[in-house]
């Protein structure tokens, strides 16, 4: 306690910065929900649903132009064969200044689908992560999971455990 | 199996209740307009519950009454000859009259809830998408509760079987929808960003758990049913999914994969530290606990397949209830005795003590994710 007053301003800025994420979240989650959240995890950024990875808007979404990241049974680790994919799209957002990228990911069907659509989601989470570590903006990327649903390839497990990139043009 | 007790057609005809163990009861057909089909339903539904043996003379319970445009005023008397029961089952829906007129049953002589007019909703990819349908617990009364043409998933219908909760993707985004089953009146709960799904009602029905990914990190909330107020339960650095509730709502168990395969846990409602239940099993997922709170059925994946496993609550060593092709997802029946799930896209009921399965409803398409109601 040799400065009290750095540590009192210092839990000021992260009572202020807790205020203001909550709020965030608020909006984002619609209907007033009280969501709170946690230092240390980027919240994901507000919904805007005038496009979508599979639904609506999606005829404004470009998935063909980057590479499926591809994981690892039961895994969300990004092999380092994996990261030039994301390197590519990281180049790709920082030239195009406020751009968005939607990450979807997916599992094979091994398993019970609850859980496999949330390891999708932690999926596009960890890549989604990667995009931040290379200066991707938190604004400019949304995540979704469709777990076992939408396979790039009936019965093979390795091309259906994946990211996939969707470039909202 | 229909023995005639008496050659005439006027005299009292007795059906042989299908049953290995349990209590000795009699079943006389009822009479009227509507007594076949309505004896039919009751045969069905006392000898599935387990909780009989055929019996004769007079050590059995007497199952007796009429039935008259699909209503049925029944009577249950003890051994002894004491009217125990005499009641009239009114509803529109014939069926559904000797369902509840069977759960009145093994609830007068056992003291245990019947799983008779218990309601089931699943999903099933019949029509080329997902979609939800809502049964009877023999799958009978069938519909479809869903016409979206998109993705509808991850259904949980409320202990009472009056509203269901799930996730559909028909905005693009997995968001969480409240169906009333009354009306059909459909409401989106929540959208927050990120992936929603996992919905579990409490046992009184007044909050939902469910993962949420908005902060960074797929974790178990608990909300209103309106899908506010929520609150976070877990804080884990990897997937936190498959929510399900204590009998007394006071704590939750779901799967987390930190340490590696998915693995079950426990935490209070009200958050806190999660306890973790050593089940014996790398991967294990979909946890269900029965409503009497003395046992836990999940699966794990065993020699490549999903088996069914049960656990009793307070410890001790697992079982394996299903072996050959993936059973998943299986729930727990109000009796604590039946369990459902799906096995080859077919749905299943489950008996544990006496080993009886049941088809409930096979040929449509590949059937996942079933949710059971307890009344």
């Amino acid at each position: 306690m040799k400065n009290p007053t750095c540590i009192q301003s210092l839990l000021t800025a992260a009572a202020l910065l807790l205020l203001a994420c909550s709020c965030a979240s608020k909006k984002n989650a619609g209907q007033g929900a009280g969501y709170d959240d946690e230092l240390g995890f980027t919240p994901l950024p507000g919904r805007n649903e005038s496009y979508s990875f599979a639904g609506p808007g999606s005829e404004n979404v470009n998935r063909s132009m980057f590479a499926p990241v591809y994981f690892a049974f039961d895994s969300s680790s990004v092999g380092a064969a994996e990261t030039p994919k994301i390197e590519a799209v990281a180049r790709h957002m920082s030239k195009a200044g406020g751009a968005t990228i939607i990450v979807a990911g997916f599992t094979d069907p091994t398993g019970t689908e609850e859980y496999n659509r949330q390891l999708g989601e932690f999926r596009a989470l960890a890549v989604r992560s990667e995009l931040l570590d290379r200066g991707v903006g938190a604004s400019q990327i949304q995540t979704v999971s469709f777990g076992e649903d939408m396979p790039a390839q009936v019965g093979n497990d390795a091309k259906n455990r994946r990211a996939e990139f969707g470039l909202v043009e | 199996a229909i023995s005639l007790a008496a050659p005439r057609a006027t005299a009292q005809v007795e059906i042989t209740i299908e049953g290995y163990s349990g209590v000795p009861l009699r079943l006389r057909a009822l009479t009227g307009d509507s007594g076949p089909p309505a004896t039919s339903v009751l045969e069905r539904d006392l000898g599935r519950s387990g909780c009989f043996s055929p019996g004769s003379g007079k050590t059995a319970w007497l199952v007796a009454g009429s039935s008259t445009s699909g209503r049925i005023e029944g009577i249950l008397s003890s051994p002894a000859g004491q009217e125990i029961l005499r009641r009239s089952y009114r509803e529109s829906n014939p069926a559904r009259n000797a369902h509840r007129f069977a759960d009145d049953i093994v609830e007068a002589i056992t003291g245990k809830p019947g799983i008779s007019s218990s309601q089931i909703v699943f999903v099933s990819n019949k029509t080329g998408s997902k979609e939800l349908y809502h049964c009877d617990y023999d799958g009978g009364n069938l519909r479809m509760l869903t016409r979206d043409g998109s993705l509808s998933v991850s259904p949980a219908i409320d202990p009472a079987a009056k509203r269901v909760a799930y996730t559909s993707y028909r905005s693009g985004y997995p968001d969480v929808y409240l169906i009333e089953l009354s009306s059909g009146r459909r409401s989106r709960i929540i959208n927050a960003p990120g992936t929603n799904s996992g919905s579990a009602f409490s046992p009184d029905g007044s909050r939902i758990a469910l993962s949420m990914s908005f902060s960074g990190n797929p974790e178990i909330y608990v909300t209103n049913t309106r899908g506010s107020g929520a609150r976070r339960l877990t804080r884990s650095r990897g997937v936190a999914a498959s929510p399900c509730w204590t009998p007394d709502g006071s704590r939750v168990v779901y799967v987390s994969d930190e340490t590696g395969g998915p693995q079950l846990y426990e935490i209070s409602a009200s958050g806190g530290s999660p306890r973790r239940i050593s089940a014996g099993y790398g991967y294990c997922t979909s946890p269900s606990v029965s409503p009497d709170g003395s046992k836990l059925a999940f699966n794990a994946r065993i020699g490549g397949s999903m088996a069914v496993v049960l656990r009793d609550m307070r410890g001790g060593k697992s079982t394996v209830l299903t072996s050959g092709a993936s059973a998943e997802n299986p729930r727990w029946g109000a009796d604590s005795r039946h369990l459902l799930y799906t096995k080859n896209g077919n749905l299943y009921l489950h008996n544990i003590e006496s080993g009886a399965v049941h088809t409930v409803v096979s040929g449509m398409g590949r059937i996942s994710e079933p949710s059971w109601s307890l009344e």
